[in-house]
């Protein structure tokens, strides 16, 4: 070997190795675009379902300072409607009728270009009655959990299932009801729902009981699903389903008998121990019948709870120190039987946009204001009506307390979304709506703005 | 002879003489010739022993032989000396008609000698009816006769008989063959035209443009007189008396003629390039078996590599022999016919993904010819070039590391390492017809910067300019990127030239050939200049330096850890560099480290659009590597050493290199590859046949520098947004296409998708389907675990998109695409034109619900409702919407990249076509007339 050449090769492998471990160390280059931004849209999807001479309406509302260009489309069993196109000022609220003469009805609302919060109201005709009000909700995909599918006597349970996507679903519903096994049907293993479509299950037809949460679980495809509750004796109430179970959920209520059921499921394989709290609007105190319950993992119970007006069920399940996650929902009764149902949040925000919950004006509208957290919330609540933003207040809700927005406040106005932000702390709210007579109650959780 | 055959004397006579001017009997030669054809019972003709007429030493002809197909053999070695090896009398199939004795039995059984023919060719059919009639033919070696060959040499005036050696040859098989086989030998009739065609295009491609024409000639006489033919068809079979296998026994055994083919090869390998005598290159070996081989290996280096190409080779092809059509890997769509090769070519406008007036690869007339006459079959055309390449990529380097090392056991070996590369391998394997024409050129083009930057400049300055212009044209058309290889080259070379080089003579010549091979693609050249040199970059190549070290491009065949032989070689190899080689050393170990940091870089994104191509660079690397390895075992082989350090580094580096070498040929003969029959994904119909109609696929990726499953080709740009980024491509809706090599993509319908999908990254729209969807994009495709969690989430929000169950592939949906070549007319279609690159206005449009216009040959055909009209297709200025004889509009810019037509109120019919064609048609033209000088300045002159 030459010594000058051996020299060089040693010299090439030295460079080679430092260049190959400086290489190593930098890396690739990083990406250095920032991502588009402009281009906001989203969509809600309101299984709202319906009935022979049912009525249902979309509440959307527009809490941003730019115009949004929203599309409505309706489905059903037969062929989606062609989309109705509108555009919502700033600060709006537009209510779109939609049709809800069969039990699968459903609707999606798309938006563009800003962000509008979307829910629905039905009211029952014929021989149910009733309204029922609640947000729309923006998850699609393969699990849901409706907790509220009670059929015990006088109760018909519904499931509205929706795909409002381009290709067909295939799911099954499982019914748990609080016994060993759950119960499907044949009818009920994998569904084929065609795109575009929306069809609703009656679940009485399966178990008689009155603890029935559902399971939807799909194997091709994605929906979206509700859970709808008549009583024969009159009053509907309507939950969208869970796709993201959480330890702890806020259930505010209000303006109702004082007492709720509490539908819990437990969506984990761990044993969970359920407690709540009571956040009424002078005290925070334990709920009483919901306190160290025992849920196995998989199963749903019911609990009921004394409840005063206004108040938060704040209840947080406990797995042991493992992880896992319930799902939950406020079903509470007017005063004249008319039925009300709240899935409420699983944690406090800040900002929030609560719909109108009623069907014909003039109506009772109240807001109430949950909050969770350990620090007072300083609240501003701006009305947004058809022309764009109304009236303004302000109030404090204490720590670990639920307030009543003034009357006054809502008074005349019972269209008008309202838009929650806590300048300091965060919080939940819920609209409860009477009819004048009373006949009619309605409960709707507000829906957090992004 | 006709004439002396009908003299009086002639009739008693027993035997006729035919005797060339050119030739001198030997005294007893007569006498000698008569001897034998007395002492053998029924012969016809009698050959002499030819010697030649200047040196009596050296033997000229001692009888013929022919294959089957016609085709002279004879088993002399050129310049043979004669040392009584064929000394006995012998029976041949013909003898030369220089001196030829005939009896007057066989004359008045079969007839004289053709005389449509004539002394160049006429012995074969004659001999050839002599024996069909039962007469013998022999060679006598003891009646010896001086030949001065004098047409061949060129000494009868006027006579150009020895310029057109071949076109004799032709004939006189022809008319041999066609009149001498019985009919159960009609067979070799297709074979013999399919071989002919085959040797067409070896000639063409060797640019043997005189031979060729001799070839064609043959025929055109042979078809000419074919009358004339098949009536003396009929006298020879008339007086048959003897079967085709008595005639077979005299013709040459396939292993013969194998061999002459492997002597034919061996002569083109080594070119033009002088070597230095190899008495003494220091190989000895302790075993007698092992010195015995190592003698016949020695003897015939370049006999014994092709014998060992052919073993690896064979085994290795398996899985491509039958006609089933090879898919799978990089491998693009091809078209059944070659015109669609052409049409591409000359078209004014880009038929695939987005259109727009991009000009197709010159590649496409290789692909279309290659598809046309010689193999009717554009798949079989795909499969021999990716068989062939390789083989011409080890040809390649072999000269190249020749020129280098001037050592052929030493260039063999590396271009081995070079065949056997996992860079090879793994272009190999995935079918990558660019990457293997990249690989072959490369090496090509380093041994002309050796010419060029060599001590002495090449003898024909034009033919050297130009023939190299054709190489590097030819890598142009195929892999645009290999520009950035010859970049690294010309600096490296002039930066490091031979000791006694000359540096500007070289540049000089080097900027020459470039210039010219960018003439030769001109075209595509402007584009990619226009283009701001996006056509030369890629993004294959993984950032993994310890894979691109090895040479190791993307994981896959060939990637293990073996591949480390050859850069542990090539470095000690460096070391092991004799003085005379230690500046071409020098040169290539620059050229290596460079090439492997350049690929690096490259492939981590560190050099700018247009200058990265990981392949190019590596290709490079390769080049060195096996340069350094021909260097370093020409130093280690032509020097003598006692027992020292040194002996054990040379031991051990050749135990590294053989076993490396074993090893990767054994993964190159058991291994399967990644093209082959019915290689696409499981799941790949449901989107090439899911939908109905026109659509193009995204392809998308996140791990860096990976291919996408087939036939999704690989990544042509990235979607970069915050930290995460992914590869992505368009393809239409039968994956990437072969009217697209050598093409680049980008332009303006590449930003808009760029950013319609950093829309759909950013998380804040759930309607990307419905901004991918003017682009025409039904289908997302990834491979399993090429989509992030992020871009998963991001999808699964999408209102319209849907995933689609599918096995090895991950497939979105896109429900808003609309039909990529669809003219529509509803109220839609007025917010699409535009101008905006407004992704998030386009979600807002209600569904598209689109008429379908009628895409036609150059256009398409639509019918108006009211406002503009949409074209999913690239903005080029040359379109119009011509309607009737008055109505001629425009094109205007649609979302900043596609085309909208407003056409007046009440225009109804319609059509859309391209109106300047005739700026590609001149653009071919001038091509055309370019390519043709460029042949004929590098034509090969005929053989003597």
């Amino acid at each position: 070997m030459r010594r000058g050449q051996g020299f060089l090769a040693v010299v090439v492998a030295c460079v080679a190795v430092a260049a190959g471990l400086s290489a190593e160390r930098l890396g690739v280059h990083a990406p250095s675009r920032e991502p588009g931004t402009h281009a906001s849209s989203g969509a809600w999807f309101c299984p709202h379902g319906g009935g022979d001479g049912w009525w249902a309406a979309l509440e959307i509302a527009n809490p941003g300072a730019a115009s949004v260009k929203v599309r409505v489309t309706n489905f059903g069993p037969a062929q989606a409607s062609e989309p109705q196109i509108l555009e919502l000022s700033p600060g709006s609220v537009r209510r779109v009728v939609v049709p809800a003469g069969d039990r699968g009805a459903s609707s999606m609302v798309e938006y563009f270009g800003g962000w509008v919060g979307a829910g629905w109201v039905t009211r029952a005709a014929g021989d149910e009655s009733g309204v029922a009000a609640e947000p729309c909700t923006d998850q699609a995909g393969g699990l849901f959990y409706m907790p509220d599918g009670t059929t015990e006597k006088g109760q018909q349970g519904y499931i509205v299932v929706m795909n409002p996507f381009g290709t067909e679903a295939v799911f099954t519903l499982m019914l748990q009801t609080g016994k060993e096994k759950p119960v499907t049907t044949s009818e009920l293993t994998d569904y084929v729902l065609k795109p575009r479509h929306s069809v609703a299950f009656h679940i009485n037809q399966v178990a008689l009981e009155d603890t029935v949460a559902v399971v939807l679980t799909t194997t091709f495809g994605r929906v979206t699903a509700a859970s709808l509750g008549i009583a024969d004796a009159g009053g509907i109430r309507s939950v969208a389903g869970v796709a993201d179970p959480s330890p702890r959920w806020i259930l505010p209520g209000g303006l109702d008998t004082n007492a709720a059921a509490v539908a819990v499921m437990d969506t984990s394989e761990a044993r969970a121990m359920v407690s709540a709290s009571l956040y009424t609007d002078d005290a925070e105190q334990t709920a009483a019948g919901a306190q160290n319950q025992g849920i196995d993992g998989g199963r749903a119970r019911t609990f009921s709870v004394i409840t005063s007006s206004p108040s938060a069920i704040d209840l947080r399940a406990d797995f042991g120190g493992g992880t896992g996650g319930v799902v939950a929902v406020r079903r509470t009764v007017g005063v004249e039987g008319d039925q009300g149902a709240t899935a409420g949040a699983s944690a406090p925000a800040r900002s929030w946009v609560v719909l109108p919950a009623v069907a014909d004006p003039p109506q009772d509208v109240r807001l109430l204001i949950s909050n969770p957290g350990s620090v007072d919330a300083n609240v501003k609540i701006s009305l947004l009506g058809a022309q764009g933003v109304g009236r303004e207040t302000t109030m404090i809700v204490p720590s670990h307390r639920t307030e009543l927005v003034p009357t006054e406040f809502t008074n005349g106005a019972p269209l008008d979304a309202m838009y929650v932000v806590a300048t300091q702390g965060a919080v939940v709210p819920v609209v409860a709506a009477y009819s004048s007579d009373r006949a009619s109650y309605a409960v709707s959780a507000g829906v957090p703005v992004p | 002879m006709a004439k002396v055959a009908k003299l009086e004397a002639s009739r008693s006579a027993d035997y006729f003489l035919l005797l060339h001017d050119d030739s001198a009997l030997a005294p007893d030669a007569i006498e000698r010739l008569v001897e034998a054809a007395e002492a053998v019972e029924s012969v016809g003709v009698v050959g002499a022993k030819l010697v030649d007429w200047e040196d009596p030493h050296v033997l000229r002809d001692i009888g013929w032989s022919a294959d089957r197909f016609g085709h002279p053999y004879s088993p002399l070695e050129p310049g043979e000396i004669d040392q009584g090896q064929y000394d006995r009398i012998r029976e041949v199939l013909f003898v030369s008609d220089a001196a030829m004795l005939i009896s007057q039995e066989a004359v008045a059984r079969v007839g004289l000698l053709d005389e449509r023919l004539g002394s160049n060719d006429e012995e074969l059919d004659f001999c050839w009816r002599v024996r069909l009639g039962g007469f013998r033919v022999l060679m006598s070696p003891l009646a010896l006769v001086r030949h001065r060959d004098a047409a061949r040499m060129g000494e009868r005036r006027g006579d150009r008989s020895g310029e057109h050696r071949r076109y004799f040859e032709e004939r006189g098989s022809l008319v041999a063959i066609s009149k001498n086989y019985g009919l159960g030998s009609v067979w070799v009739l297709p074979l013999y035209a399919l071989q002919g065609l085959v040797k067409l295009v070896a000639l063409l491609v060797a640019r043997r443009f005189e031979e060729s024409g001799d070839l064609v000639a043959a025929w055109a006489w042979g078809t000419i007189h074919f009358p004339g033919t098949a009536l003396r068809r009929i006298k020879a079979q008339a007086v048959r008396s003897v079967m085709d296998r008595e005639i077979h026994r005299y013709m040459a055994h396939g292993s013969v003629m194998l061999r002459k083919w492997l002597d034919a090869a061996g002569r083109f390998l080594p070119g033009d390039i002088d070597l230095p005598d190899e008495e003494d290159d220091g190989l000895t070996s302790v075993t007698p078996l092992r010195e015995r081989a190592t003698s016949v290996a020695r003897s015939h280096p370049v006999a014994t590599a092709w014998v060992l190409v052919l073993v690896v080779a064979w085994f290795a092809y398996r899985h491509f022999f039958g006609p089933t059509q090879l898919t799978g890997g990089g491998l693009p769509a091809i078209l059944p016919s070659a015109d669609g090769y052409f049409a591409e070519l000359l078209s004014g406008v880009r038929t695939t993904v987005f259109g727009g007036p991009q000009p197709a690869s010159s590649a496409l007339a290789m692909m279309g010819a290659a598809a046309g006459v010689p193999f009717s079959s554009a798949a079989l055309a795909e499969k021999i070039f990716i068989l062939v390449l390789p083989v011409f990529a080890a040809m390649s380097m072999y000269r190249a590391a020749l020129r280098a090392s001037a050592h052929r056991v030493a260039s063999l070996v590396a271009a081995g390492c070079y065949a056997l590369s996992p860079m090879m391998l793994w272009s190999f394997s995935t079918g990558r017809i660019p990457l293997l024409v990249l690989l072959a050129v490369v090496p090509k083009l380093a041994d002309r910067l050796e010419t060029a930057y060599g001590p002495v400049p090449p003898a024909r300055r034009w033919r050297f300019l130009v023939g190299t212009g054709v190489f590097t044209a030819v890598g142009l058309a195929f892999y645009p990127g290999i520009a950035l290889s010859l970049a690294l080259l010309f600096i490296v070379f002039f930066l490091i030239p031979d000791r006694s080089g000359r540096r500007l003579g070289g540049l000089g010549l080097s900027l020459g050939f470039a210039v010219v091979g960018a003439l030769l693609v001109f075209p595509s050249i402007v584009d990619i200049v226009t283009s701001g040199g996006s056509g030369l970059d890629s993004l294959l190549g993984v950032p993994d330096i310890k894979g691109l070290a090895r040479l190791v491009l993307v994981p896959g065949r060939g990637d293990w850890l073996v591949g480390w032989f050859l850069p542990a070689s090539a470095l000690v190899c460096l070391g092991l560099a004799g003085s005379a080689r230690g500046w071409a050393a020098g040169r290539f170990a620059l050229a290596g480290v460079a090439g492997v940091g350049l690929a690096w870089a490259s492939a981590a994104g560190w050099l700018p659009a247009g200058a990265s191509n990981p392949a190019a660079y590596l290709c490079v690397a390769a080049l060195s590597y096996c340069s350094l390895v021909s260097i370093g075992l020409a130093g280690l082989f032509s020097e003598r050493h006692s027992f020292s350090i040194r002996r054990i580094v040379d031991v051990l580096m050749l135990a590294t290199l053989v076993i490396g070498l074993s090893l990767q040929a054994f993964l190159a003969m058991w291994g399967s590859w990644d093209v082959g029959r019915r290689k696409l994904p499981p799941a790949w119909p449901l989107v090439a046949t899911g939908e109905p109609g026109d659509f193009r696929i995204l392809w998308i990726g996140k791990d860096r520098g990976m291919p996408f499953p087939a036939p999704g080709g690989d990544p042509t740009g990235r979607f970069e947004s915050g930290s995460e980024s992914f590869g992505y491509s368009v393809t239409d809706n039968n994956g990437i296409s072969f009217l697209d090599i050598g093409r680049t993509d980008g332009g303006d319908a590449y930003r808009y998708l760029e950013q319609a999908f950093s829309e759909l990254l950013a998380g804040d729209s759930r309607h990307a389907g419905a901004m991918l969807g003017p682009l025409g994009i039904r289908f997302v495709v990834a491979s399993d675990g090429q989509v992030s969690e992020n871009l998963a989430a991001a999808f699964q929000r999408q209102v319209d998109m849907d995933l689609v169950p599918a096995g090895g592939l991950v497939i979105y949906r896109n429900e808003a695409a609309i039909p990529p070549f669809t003219v529509a007319s509803p109220d839609v279609a007025s917010p699409l034109a535009g101008p905006a690159m407004d992704p998030g206005a386009v979600a807002a449009l209600p569904p598209i619900s689109v008429q379908a216009g009628g895409q036609v040959k150059g256009g398409w055909d639509g019918r108006q409702a009211d406002g503009s009209v949409w074209v999913g297709d690239a903005y080029a200025p040359g379109w119009r919407l011509i309607s009737g004889s008055s109505v001629r509009i425009p094109p205007e810019k649609a979302l900043g990249w596609a085309m909208a037509f407003r056409p007046p109120e009440g225009t109804g019919s319609f059509a859309i076509r391209y109106t300047e064609q005739w700026v590609r048609s001149a653009e071919m033209a001038a091509l055309a007339m370019l390519w043709l000088v460029a042949m004929w300045v590098t034509r090969k002159p005929a053989r003597r």
